[in-house]
Parts: C-alpha cells; structure tokens; sequence
C-alpha cells in the first residue's frame, strides 16, 4: 500500500514555503505547480475507486480507467482558472503546462515509491517520457482551448473535444506501457516525436508573416 | 486478421488527411481547416487506440471506452466545423426533412443500447443525429443553389449526411456479426467510411477556398 497523501505533504510542504518567501511574482507557479500534483492524488484516489467498481485488472486499470480519470481531473484545475480568473493566452498556456509538470512529477514519485529507484536508466528514459506525455496532453488542452475560448460558441463542445483528444492520447501511451516488453520503448519514444512534432509545427506558426 | 488490416489501414489514411489538413492550416491559418484536422487527429488516435487494443490484448476494451471518447470528440469537431461553414441564415432555416435525423437515429440509438452501453450510446448517437441534422438542413438549404460556393457546400453536406449514416450502418452491422473475413458487411462499411474520410478533405478545401467570410 503507498500512502501517497503523505507523500503528497512532504513534496508539498518546502514547496508552499518557497512559495511564500518567494513572494506575489512567483505564487501562481507554485500554486499550479501543486495543484496538478493535487489532480494526481485525487486521480489516484479515483482510479482506486472504479478499479474496485469494475473489478478491473491491471491492464485494464492502466488502459481503460486512468486516461480518462487523470485527463478529467488535470482539467478541473485548469476549468477553475478559466472560469474565475479569465486569463490572456500566454497565462494559460503558462498555467496547463505547469499543472501537466507537478502531474507528473508526482506522477513519478508514486512510481519510485512502488518500484524502487534502482534501474537508473530506464527511471531516465520513464521519467522524460511520463513528462513528456503529460505535457503533450497538458498542451493539446492548453494550447486547443486558447484557440476555442476566444469563440463563444466553440468554447464547451471545444473542450470536451480537447479532452477526448487528450485522453485517447494518454490511452495509447498507457497501452503500450501495460503491454511491456519491447512495445513499451514504443510508448516512450511517442510522446518525445509528438513533442517534437509540435514544436515544430508551433515554430512554422510563430514565424512572422505566415 | 481483416480487422486488423481494416483498422491499420482506416489510421493511416486518417493521420495522412489529417497532416495534409495541418498544412492547409498552417498555410492559410483558415478556422475551417484548424476543426478539419482536430477532427481527423481525434478519429485517428481513437482507431489507433482501438487497433492496438485489439492487436496486443486480442480482445475490444472492456470497462471505459477510450477509443470512443477520441471518437465523440471528432465528431465534436466534425460538428463545430459544420456550424463555422454555415451561415446565420442556413442556421434559421427551418424544414420538415430535418425531422429524418432523429426519425432515423432514435430507433437505432434504443436498438444500440440493447447491445452495449447506454451512457455512451446516448452520447454518441445523439451527437450524430445532431451532425445529420444540420446536415439534411444544409442540403435542404441549398437545394436550388446555382452559384459554385453554394453547391460546394452542399457537397460538404451530403458528405457528412453519408457519413453518418455509413457510420449508423457500420454500428448495425457490428451487432450481427457474421465472421472476420470480407464477406462480413462491417468491413464494406468500414472501407467506404475510410473512403468518405478521405474524400472530406477535398470537398471541405473546396468550400473554403471559394468562400472569404473563414
């Protein structure tokens, strides 16, 4: 059993410290930084929950319930800015990709907690590539809805489209990770090419008088 | 082994018209081609979930449908990319034809949920027999239109009313199913699906390049 909540105080606890010596300029950083490890404590919770509903094994756990558990719960946070606070794009691109880094970097420590920190490159590889899938699905969101909240009327089937993309991405990394075996370096190299995908096609959009 | 060629090969057709559909946006930053291709990303990642599914645990998904949750929101999109194509006015019309989508959707919706998941199916058939409507409403709406950008429209129409009912008749055909070799009518609706798939792009590229108000 991995009582993941002290953990979460623990990793938490220096951070709200830092986040009150630091000071105004830098309080939505560790304020975002904490709720995506937030969403991922509950998403643990919840996928515990329907795990245990459904009777579900492992694979389908991983496969079937976390993608759209997690992907859900990151949102909320993120919801909850738009709604309240009625950001500029850059705040919000600012806001998604942080919430998606404390995601999984919690995300990650749950993982050295159950395993064990042993195998050094592979925590390497794991570890960019977790990053790297969350911040792609933090960023299909993020960058999806800076397009859809400008257009009232895009604005709540937009969403729910993000998040189905977002979700059915998480899914298929999850499934090859389940899977194991040589299809799991697969999943690792997906997100790392997607990423660069996108920077690419976000450079050829950033470049003036395109 | 059918299946597994259907799937792979509705993917990759998918993902090219999708990559063809980022550059027509990336080149003419037009909002019609940016729902475009966030609808053939989202078909194509739910097909890629749903093959590789299938290929590695041999079996469908079980207990939450991920691969129709990329689906739902393609076809969010197909129907947002609808609206950003239609005028006010063809958003007013109003005709009793309209009236077929539900005629035709709700019997099979309650027929669906005999077969699987009521929640999903709700969600899924209702957003289809929304893009059938606003589809047999375009259609209806330029029944008698003479100009090129009006009958290109109506092209985009009929396309996505076809879709949706190859879609409504490839859902049918799954709950008979007969065997995993072609003479099984999934696989023909399967092909002609990844045949409207592909033909969207150029007819959508046709309705936008004629028009100035995207």
């Amino acid at each position: 059993m991995t009582n993941i909540e002290n953990a979460f105080i623990c990793i938490a606890a220096p951070l709200m410290i830092a986040a009150v010596c630091m000071g105004k300029k830098y309080l939505r950083f560790f304020l975002f930084f904490l709720a995506g490890m937030g969403a991922c404590m509950f998403s643990a919770y919840f996928n515990t929950f329907f795990s245990a509903i459904y009777d579900a094994n492992v694979f389908s756990a991983t496969a079937d319930i976390a993608p759209v558990v997690e992907e859900s719960i990151k949102l909320l946070p993120l919801l909850f800015y738009l709604f309240v606070f009625e950001p500029d794009s850059d705040e919000i691109h600012a806001a998604v990709l942080t919430i998606a880094a404390g995601f999984a970097t919690f995300e990650n420590i749950c993982y050295l907690i159950q395993n064990g920190a042993e195998q050094m490159g592979f925590l390497i590889i794991r570890g960019f590539s977790t990053g790297a899938m969350h911040i792609i699905c933090g960023a299909i969101v993020g960058y999806g809805l800076t397009y859809v909240w400008k257009r009232a009327w895009l604005k709540a089937a937009g969403t729910c489209g993000l998040l189905g993309a977002a979700i059915t991405f998480h899914g298929v990394y999850n499934i090859l990770i389940v899977y194991g075996g040589p299809v799991q370096y697969v999943a690792y190299v997906l997100p790392l090419l997607t990423m660069a995908a996108g920077m690419a096609v976000k450079k050829r959009l950033m470049r003036p008088g395109e | 082994m059918i299946e597994l060629i259907d799937n792979l090969s509705q993917f990759v057709a998918v993902f090219i018209v999708g990559c063809l559909s980022s550059i027509l946006y990336c080149r003419s930053r037009r909002q019609p081609y940016f729902l475009l291709s966030c609808f053939y990303f989202c078909f194509a990642l739910g097909c890629l979930y749903w093959t590789l599914y299938y290929l590695l645990f041999v079996e469908t998904p079980q207990i939450f449908y991920v691969s129709e949750t990329g689906w739902m929101a393609s076809y969010i999109f197909l129907c947002l990319l609808q609206y950003s194509l239609s005028d006010r006015e063809e958003r007013m019309f109003r005709c009793r034809t309209v009236w077929l989508a539900p005629l035709i959707g709700i019997p099979l919706l309650v027929f669906y949920c005999t077969y699987g998941d009521i929640l999903s199916n709700i969600c899924i058939c209702g957003i289809t027999i929304f893009i059938l409507w606003s589809a047999i409403r375009g259609i209806a709406y330029r029944r008698h239109a003479t100009d090129t950008t009006a009958r290109n429209l109506r092209q985009f129409h009929i396309l996505t009313a076809a879709f949706i009912i190859t879609e409504y008749a490839l859902w049918t055909a799954s709950c008979f199913w007969i065997s995993d070799t072609l003479s099984n009518p999934y696989f023909w609706f399967d092909f002609l699906m990844t045949a409207l798939l592909c033909a969207l792009l150029p007819v959508t590229r046709k309705a936008v390049d004629l028009c100035d108000q995207y």
